[in-house]
């Protein structure tokens, strides 16, 4: 569904940031994009959302070129979920998640009643029906990412890029939103994260790809890309993959030292 | 929909007590009578002076003072939704600033009226087109590039205007630019009306039409983008309809600063800050406002009071009064 061929990307002054990332994703399968601080994560995300285009290569969504499609109809297709933050003016909940029914919506109209019908079910889904009417501005973090998902359900797209979706969220909410990313794959989204935990990864059980500092990026299953050697290297850190009875997985943990 | 009826009933009480008081007293059911003989055929029980003084002078003024007001308010909504910000007002892009330099070339030009109109409204039009251009010659297309673009061009025009002040002969033009900078309705004229409510009306109506879209705007570009929405278009199209808005209002009335500020925060405060209510309440608001500052700058005292001085010293006190009450987080 998604094919990204060979793309690569450098900054106006010429540092490249990532070159010749290749590799493709289907309905229902989860890709966890890892890698150090300032290698490129989010501008990677940011070419997948339309939001850069990169300088060499091209992606294809549903078999078609990004460069083919109108905003409109790429944004029908792939839903974006920004880090948690906070907007300057205090829409209310339902009010904040029916802005993703823009692409279906014209310039010159606003949202109907069945926009509103697709809010309340995307909430009721979310479990966030009783936020409705609060204003987005005086909810939690965590909440703020539920109702931020809601908007992208609405959008109903086939592919959903979350930028490091457990950033700013208690350990609790962490888990939860790695369950919900779970949860969207099986309703059959393509789900694209960027995450600083390797133990995300493991969670997801999908495709994992490290970015690195050279700005190459090799994809595979979680089990076959997360080794010891390769996750030491790229968090220049002790780091240690145990398998734990009493969780019955395989957990990425630091020696402490 | 209940607060926006209870402002259109409002707007009309506070157009009818307009239309009762000033140098010339009416009672209410004099005015009420006038108005409808216009539809109904009513016995003239008024004499033909009245007559004169609400159709010639004062529903003219009111008219055109709603329109400012209502022009100005929703542009300044269009510009805070737009760039994020709700402390900018229409000025933003130096639209006021280019229409005064406009205006004062004409006055020293001596061309009259209608040549005051035209002037400031090429200028207000020509100052925001040399804004919008700079980001495309930097190849920036960010908002921030905008508004510094705008503080450079309103910067520039502020001299041009120092410079004019200064050469203009301090007895007669010096005066007429000064006061047209403090903005009045006192000499607006049928003609001049009509000769700017149509694109006042055409460019608040794609305005109120797009309103929703607005509310995309206000998450940033890269939100906007990510939900499909083609941001260069959408910002372009709402800058020239809000330029057309201040500009049109400056030219028949001279700058008025804080309306557009400050109403679009009371509209707020009554709705909430989703545009597709907040506008049309913001529209009426500022209208009812201005009408409502206007017959006070000719009924205070027996001179005329120029509108912005009355607009800051209301203005201001009301816009803390605002941002205590709303709490405003801004960091």
């Amino acid at each position: 569904m998604l094919e990204v061929k060979n793309i690569s990307y450098a900054y106006a002054n010429g540092r490249t940031i990532f070159s010749n990332i290749e590799f493709s994703l289907n309905k229902g399968e989860i890709l966890t994009i890892l890698g150090p601080n300032g290698s490129g994560k989010t501008t990677l995300l940011n070419c997948l959302a339309n939001i850069y285009l990169p300088n060499s290569g091209g992606i294809l969504i549903n078999g078609v070129s990004f460069t083919e499609l109108k905003l409109r109809e790429l944004a029908q297709m792939i839903g974006y979920v920004p880090q948690i933050h906070m907007p300057v003016y205090a829409y209310n909940v339902r009010d904040f998640v029916v802005m993703g029914r823009a692409p279906y919506i014209g310039m010159l109209a606003k949202p109907k009643k069945s926009d509103y019908d697709l809010v309340d079910d995307a909430l009721e889904m979310m479990e966030i029906t009783h936020l409705a009417d609060r204003s987005y501005t005086e909810i939690s973090g965590g909440e703020r990412q539920l109702v931020t998902i809601a908007r992208v359900i609405v959008q109903q797209p086939d592919l959903i890029l979350l930028d490091e979706p457990t950033a700013h969220l208690d350990y609790g909410n962490q888990l939860r939103t790695v369950k919900m990313i779970k949860r969207l794959a099986q309703e059959g989204y393509a789900v694209i994260m960027t995450s600083h935990m390797p133990d995300h990864a493991v969670l997801l059980e999908g495709k994992v790809g490290i970015l690195d500092r050279s700005g190459h990026m090799c994809v595979g299953p979680a089990f076959e890309i997360l080794q010891e050697d390769v996750l030491k290297e790229v968090y220049r850190a002790e780091l240690k993959l145990v398998y734990i009875d009493e969780v019955g997985r395989v957990a990425c943990v630091a020696s402490g030292d | 929909m209940l607060t926006f009826l209870i402002l259109i009933l409002v707007a009309v009480v506070v157009s009818l007590v307009s239309i009762c008081v000033g140098r010339y007293d009416m009672s209410i059911g004099d005015v009420v009578r006038i108005l409808l003989s216009k539809v109904l055929p009513l016995e003239k029980t008024w004499d033909s002076t009245m007559e004169n003084v609400v159709f010639k002078l004062r529903l003219p003024r009111i008219i055109a003072a709603f329109m400012v007001g209502s022009a100005l308010s929703i542009s300044g909504a269009t510009y805070q939704g737009m760039f994020k910000n709700p402390l900018v007002s229409p000025d933003l892009l130096g639209v006021s600033s280019g229409a005064c330099v406009g205006a004062a070339l004409a006055i020293l030009a001596h061309l009259g009226t209608i040549g005051i109109q035209i002037g400031a409204f090429l200028g207000g039009v020509l100052a925001v087109s040399i804004t919008i251009t700079i980001p495309k010659l930097m190849k920036n297309k960010s908002s921030i590039m905008l508004v510094l673009a705008g503080v450079i061009v309103g910067g520039f025009m502020s001299s041009i205007m120092g410079l004019l002040k200064y050469v203009a002969d301090p007895e007669t033009e010096l005066a007429e630019i000064t006061y047209w900078q403090l903005g009045s309705l006192a000499k607006v004229a049928k003609g001049s009306i009509i000769s700017v409510a149509p694109a006042i009306i055409i460019a608040g109506a794609i305005l109120i039409a797009m309103r929703w879209r607005l509310n995309i705007l206000s998450l940033g570009e890269n939100e906007a983008r990510s939900l499909g929405t083609n941001v260069s278009l959408t910002r372009g199209i709402a800058i020239v309809c809000s330029t057309i808005l201040t500009a049109c209002s400056v030219c028949i009335s001279g700058t008025i600063g804080w309306v557009g500020l400050v109403v679009p925060h009371l509209g707020r405060m009554l709705v909430g800050p989703d545009n597709t209510k907040m506008l049309p309440v913001t529209l009426l608001l500022g209208g009812a406002f201005l009408v409502l500052v206007d017959t006070l700058a000719r009924t205070l005292t027996g001179a005329e009071l120029p509108l912005s001085i009355l607009t800051g010293l209301i203005g201001a006190p009301f816009y803390f009064w605002l941002l205590v009450k709303q709490r405003v987080n801004i960091q």
